[in-house]
């Protein structure tokens, strides 16, 4: 998809190319905001506050980057920024400071699909939840966290610690749960 | 971003919800759609609404000055003599008429008033004497020559030509009256009548003293009187020659500087577009020392619109218009930050405080002096002001004009600053977009070649706030500069 004229286009007011561009990175980006929301609902809302943000800021985008990184970026800030507003996320995002907590180098094998996967991720608390996806799938360093959620780097690194190791337990004990269930199959 | 450490098990959850991916409902686009171009569609009938009025302004007064001009014009070439109908004495109508419409062609000596008669057809009157009728009004003393029935002159205008040119042979007495009542017509100006038929008609009546009439009067009067109501030609009594005021239309613009003021006389500060003004200032969320913001700047302003203008007595004038209004100032600003700024996300995610727009997310300039930015803001105002005339001079008028304006954003780029981010950015929330403006311009009136152009200087100040974050610091615009009206058509005097 050439990305440079897609662009011009919606630049230009072209309602089909927006369409286009919503159409390329919608799937993707849904599943972004999933992850970072407690149900789809929220997660559309996040991917339509999203998108109008693309739409009004898409004259900033000046092609040194990649447009769906970009696009992504805007994605997770809006979801951030959700997170923020509402607040059901808002009273449970609340947790002192722990205890620095060592990331375990237990390393198991995912087995899960990705839907099942995302949907451990969901499970775990907000707090938790923003940090892991902030750090190990959007891959920002504990410092950025720090930055962007207002929090120490310490109590980032801690929370992700946390976060790991909850959700570590939970793979390996769905994973079980899935073996036995394909060894009690006939 | 860089990853603090790159164990197994987080490549290979990144890896698995790099494919996690849904389809949103359609509804999703809809909204995104209505709220993306939504507002361009909105913006149309609001300019609509704007340019119908301006059109049919315009429209009013084009017709307006092209009938006047046209009128004028026909009152010249129509408006003639007064050609006073004698009628024959009731003794000599014995035929009736048959021929009322070649009558009525031929001899035209009617009254200025266009009143419908009211008159009983010319048919089947025989033995009502018509009377000698001056501006549509029955005479004086009553005089009817066969002391019959009084008939109107319409009645005589339909009668016959043969049975008028019958008052060549009307007895002495009659031609007499005739003479005396012809003398008296210049007093009565608004009888009319086209030019051939006056010649017609005299020549056949020997009607003396027609040259004598003033012609000039006639032309004046019928001028004045033109727009008037039907019943007004036939008012008895002095002619009305209070002028009547009436609408004009012309062009109106200006350029000049403009500049955000705090209060009237007050230049903005270093942070006038601060929107976070009433917070701590002095640090940046990082604890670096505040950095350089730069002053806000004036710059060029101009306009242009179409303005209505009445006079309501001999000193004060209204004046309405409409038109476009661009204002400027200028900035100095760092660095353009082109991908979303992680900055905000630096006050707290956990703490109760209210979240900020999410504006606020896409920093668009860095503070600095790297560049220059011109602050960019379109109104559509609706003036309204009273001019007085300070001098009696016909030729050089002076006027005071005094007035407010009502202005509608439609457009602006403005940057607004956040000391707390330190950044410039865009946010067209931030604006009052409805502002009240006073106004007040010194103007000189110049007659140029069949036009008459006002102008002077002037200078504008918006009441309302330009930012509505409802803060102490006030940012109004202040417009200074040059103030053009243009008038087609010469002064009434």
């Amino acid at each position: 998809m050439d990305y440079h004229q897609l662009v011009k286009d919606c630049l230009r007011g072209d309602t089909a190319a927006q369409r286009r561009l919503y159409e390329h990175f919608a799937g993707n980006m849904l599943g972004v905001c999933y992850r970072y929301t407690k149900s789809m609902v929220d997660a559309e809302d996040v991917l339509q506050e999203g998108f109008i943000m693309v739409f009004k800021n898409l004259h900033q985008f000046n092609f040194t980057g990649e447009l769906g990184g970009w696009v992504r970026r805007i994605m997770v800030n809006t979801a951030i920024n959700y997170l923020k507003k509402h607040s059901r996320y808002q009273t449970e995002l609340l947790f002192t400071e722990g205890v620095l907590h060592p990331v375990s180098d237990d390393d198991p094998e995912v087995s899960l699909s990705t839907k099942e996967l995302a949907d451990l991720i969901r499970q775990l608390p907000p707090g938790y939840q923003t940090i892991f996806n902030l750090h190990a799938v959007e891959g920002y360093s504990h410092v950025e966290i720090g930055k962007i959620l207002g929090i120490n780097e310490g109590t980032s690194r801690s929370q992700y610690a946390r976060a790991r190791s909850l959700l570590i337990s939970w793979i390996k004990k769905l994973s079980a749960v899935n073996k036995n269930e394909t060894y009690a199959r006939p | 971003m860089r990853r603090m450490h790159d164990p197994k098990f987080e490549k290979e959850v990144q890896q698995k919800l790099q494919e996690l991916s849904f389809s949103p409902s359609e509804a999703v686009w809809s909204n995104i759609d209505r709220a993306v171009n939504g507002e361009k569609k909105r913006r149309v009938p609001v300019f609509w609404l704007f340019l119908l009025p301006a059109l049919t302004l315009t429209g009013m007064g084009v017709v307006y000055f092209s009938a006047r001009t046209s009128t004028a014009h026909k009152n010249i070439v129509k408006s003639t003599v007064v050609a006073p109908t004698v009628a024959p004495p009731a003794a000599s109508t014995g035929t009736t008429g048959t021929t009322a419409t070649t009558a009525t062609a031929r001899t035209t000596p009617t009254t200025g008033s266009t009143q419908p008669s009211r008159d009983i057809p010319a048919e089947g009157r025989s033995g009502h004497s018509p009377e000698v009728v001056h501006n549509g009004h029955p005479s004086a003393d009553g005089y009817s020559p066969a002391g019959g029935h009084n008939t109107s002159i319409h009645s005589v205008n339909r009668l016959p030509i043969r049975q008028r040119d019958m008052t060549d042979n009307a007895p002495e007495e009659v031609r007499q009256e005739v003479k005396v009542r012809t003398e008296e017509l210049p007093q009565h100006p608004m009888v009319v009548q086209t030019a051939p038929a006056t010649a017609i008609t005299a020549e056949r009546a020997n009607l003396p003293g027609l040259n004598v009439f003033d012609h000039h009067f006639s032309v004046t009067a019928a001028g004045r009187l033109s727009s008037r109501s039907r019943t007004a030609a036939v008012t008895t009594g002095p002619i009305q020659l209070k002028p009547k005021y009436t609408w004009e239309a012309g062009f109106a613009g200006g350029i000049g500087m403009s500049s955000l003021n705090r209060t009237l006389f007050q230049q903005p500060s270093a942070v006038a577009s601060d929107v976070r003004q009433n917070t701590n200032t002095s640090t940046a969320i990082t604890g670096a020392p505040k950095a350089y913001t730069s002053k806000i700047q004036p710059d060029l302003s101009y306009w242009a619109g179409i303005v209505v203008q009445r006079p309501l007595d001999k000193r004060f004038t209204l004046s309405l218009g409409l038109s476009l209004h661009y204002y400027s100032t200028k900035i100095q600003v760092g660095e353009k930050v082109v991908a979303p700024s992680s900055y905000y996300y630096t006050q707290s995610l956990f703490t109760t405080q209210a979240p900020q727009a999410q504006a606020n997310v896409y920093p668009y300039y860095s503070v600095g002096d790297n560049d220059i930015y011109t602050n960019r803001y379109y109104f559509l105002e609706l003036p309204g002001s009273i001019l007085w005339q300070v001098n009696h001079s016909r030729n050089l008028p002076l006027f005071w004009e005094g007035g407010f304006s009502l202005a509608y954003l439609v457009s602006s780029n403005a940057l607004y600053y956040n000391s707390k981010s330190t950044t410039f950015y865009k946010d067209g929330s931030m604006t009052n977009k409805t502002q009240l403006n006073l106004a007040t311009a010194l103007l000189v009136g110049l007659p140029i070649k069949g036009m008459r152009l006002q102008a002077g200087p002037q200078v504008q100040y918006g009441v309302t706030s330009l930012q509505n974050n409802g803060g102490t610091n006030g940012q109004h615009l202040f417009y200074g500069g040059l103030r053009v009206v243009l008038l087609p058509g010469k002064a009434k005097k």
